[in-house]
């Protein structure tokens, strides 16, 4: 039994003691947690590149490249590449935006009514089950093979989230809050600009971070279709030439671009959130 | 005879008198009804509704969950309307909502979670497209009045329910409206916040007297605040009783403990109880 703590010490000194101890405790727990954390996710790391590489020892270097090989053709192939990503990117994002600002203009033109919605639930529910990259030749039958078809892929797959979560977002409103604001008298358009708009950013930026992702998806199945340039039209003919290897070095581009942009996609949600004091919406 | 004369007079003399004094009707609701449908069933919530309330009354309505009384102060404030009869508001009939003579508070905060406690308060002088710089001094004695000075720039999430609800009280009271309609405001908070909000809105009622219509279901709570006490029966919502609370003020928890006061409180369960 330890002596007594209390008896001769202030209540200041006893916080002291007991900070200090707590404070260390946390920031060896903490270490600790991050090291673990480290230790795991290089363990997972390389048990995928071992199964990659035993794959790769087992069939012939044109069905399944290695790592080593890979990264050779990522070197040898790097002009290709380098004139072909800003080509998906810039379908990435025009599809991004114009899909984006299409489906969140639609969505509040739609939540303004109570009619329109009713009468247009049984198309967006068809809408939400069409298999959209399955309208890819179509568009591209309208919009020929230019850069202006893969953007309205693109476009058309990031489009629906928005429109879905738009609409959602503006309805989901407190109705105390919405109470409130008729209680004092305010127009419609004071609703909406005080109200509804702020309801509805927390699920109008999760529909963003999903389109981000969804209109390279987009972007991808468009140049797959009918792709001379960029990304997608690399993978095709890497696969026609059998230049496996240049395959999975255009891969492992596309993931690090699809990764690009749903952290950017994300961090722009987290700011805007912040910005305005709202958290994200429940899962 | 003259003395008879005098006799005789002086009622009449009083009367025009004593009317001129007693304080002008600010509600009044007269044969109230409302009745809705809601999914498969029907709602035969206020029947035959008859209430005036006066010029810086405080009147607590209290009632068995689901007897009406949420829905008398909605209709009252214009966000319902009444299926017959008619809800008047200084003389003016309300059948829609936009007054700025009323303020409201309701069981939620109702606060914006994007906005600072500063800028909720601001909310209905905004709506009313009144200048910032106008209102912001009246802002500020707000803040003073619910004892939230310091806490201007927080936002609601940052605050405890008591303290939210203070805010509530003060966006109530911005654009000073003569009537106050509080729905519930201390039903969601725990049992001692709601003692020392209850004595806060007893001290602001007192510094600012507007006509207050109260609905709660605590009884002690409607009597120690309430100079009446409107008491509701269930099915169809229509008014059992009303108590006077005739205590002075201003009032103190000292109250509470005194037997006549104890006395209305036991009157008004009893009264419940009865139904």
């Amino acid at each position: 039994m330890p002596p007594r703590l209390a008896a001769d010490k202030t209540d200041a000194e006893l916080v002291e003691h007991f900070y200090a101890r707590a404070a260390r405790a946390e920031t060896e727990q903490r270490r600790r947690v991050r090291q673990t954390t480290r230790v795991g996710q290089v363990v997972v790391l390389l048990a995928l590149l071992g199964v990659w590489w035993a794959a790769a020892a087992v069939y012939p270097p044109v069905l399944v490249p290695g790592p080593a090989a890979t990264v050779q053709a990522f070197f040898d192939g790097r002009a290709t590449l380098w004139e072909n990503t800003p080509i998906t990117i810039a379908e990435i994002v025009l599809g991004f935006l114009v899909g984006s600002l299409l489906g969140i203009g639609l969505g509040i033109a739609i939540a303004q009514s109570r009619w329109a919605e009713i009468i247009l639930t049984p198309y967006l529910v068809v809408s939400q089950a069409v298999p959209k990259v399955a309208l890819a030749p179509i568009l591209i039958i309208v919009l020929g093979y230019g850069l202006a078809s893969k953007v309205a892929v693109a476009a058309l797959i990031a489009f629906f989230p928005l429109l879905e979560n738009t609409i959602a977002g503006l309805r989901q409103v407190d109705p105390d809050s919405l109470r409130l604001l008729q209680s004092l008298g305010a127009t419609r358009w004071q609703i909406f600009t005080k109200l509804r708009v702020f309801t509805a950013l927390p699920l109008i930026f999760a529909g963003l971070r999903i389109a981000a992702v969804l209109a390279t998806v987009g972007a991808i199945v468009g140049e797959f279709v009918a792709g001379n340039r960029g990304l997608g039209a690399l993978l095709v003919t890497s696969m026609g030439t059998f230049s496996t290897s240049l395959l999975y070095a255009t891969m492992g581009v596309l993931t690090a671009l699809a990764c690009g942009v749903y952290l950017a996609a994300r961090s722009g949600e987290r700011r805007a959130l912040a910005r305005y004091n709202l958290a994200p919406p429940e899962r | 005879m003259d003395a008879t004369d005098q006799v005789a007079t002086r009622p009449s003399r009083r009367g025009p008198a004593a009317e001129d004094r007693a304080p002008r009707v600010v509600i009044r609701c007269q044969d109230v009804h409302k009745f809705y449908l809601a999914g498969s069933r029907s709602v035969y919530a206020l029947k035959g509704i008859d209430l005036e309330v006066r010029e810086r009354e405080f009147v607590s309505v209290v009632g068995k969950s689901g007897c009406g009384k949420s829905t008398l102060l909605h209709c009252i404030a214009g966000l319902l309307p009444v299926s017959h009869g008619e809800v008047a508001i200084n003389g003016e009939r309300v059948d829609k909502p936009g007054r700025r003579d009323i303020g409201l508070v309701f069981q939620t905060s109702a606060l914006l979670r994007w906005r600072t406690a500063w800028d909720n308060v601001l909310l209905p002088a905004e709506v009313f497209g009144l200048s910032r710089a106008a209102i912001e001094p009246r802002v500020r004695q707000l803040f003073r009045l619910v004892e939230l000075e310091g806490f201007e720039r927080q936002y609601p999430n940052q605050l405890s329910g008591g303290m939210q609800q203070r805010v509530a009280i003060a966006r109530a009271l911005v654009h000073d409206p003569a009537v106050l309609l509080m729905d519930e405001p201390f039903g969601a908070l725990d049992a001692q916040t709601r003692e020392t909000m209850t004595l806060e809105l007893m001290r602001i009622w007192e510094a600012t007297p507007k006509t207050v219509l109260f609905v709660t279901h605590d009884l002690q709570e409607a009597a120690f605040l309430a100079t009446r006490v409107v008491v509701m029966s269930a099915r169809p919502g229509t008014i059992q009783a009303i108590v006077d609370v005739p205590m002075p003020h201003p009032r103190t928890p000292d109250l509470l403990a005194r037997a006549d006061f104890v006395e209305t409180v036991q009157r008004l369960r009893r009264l419940l109880m009865a139904q």
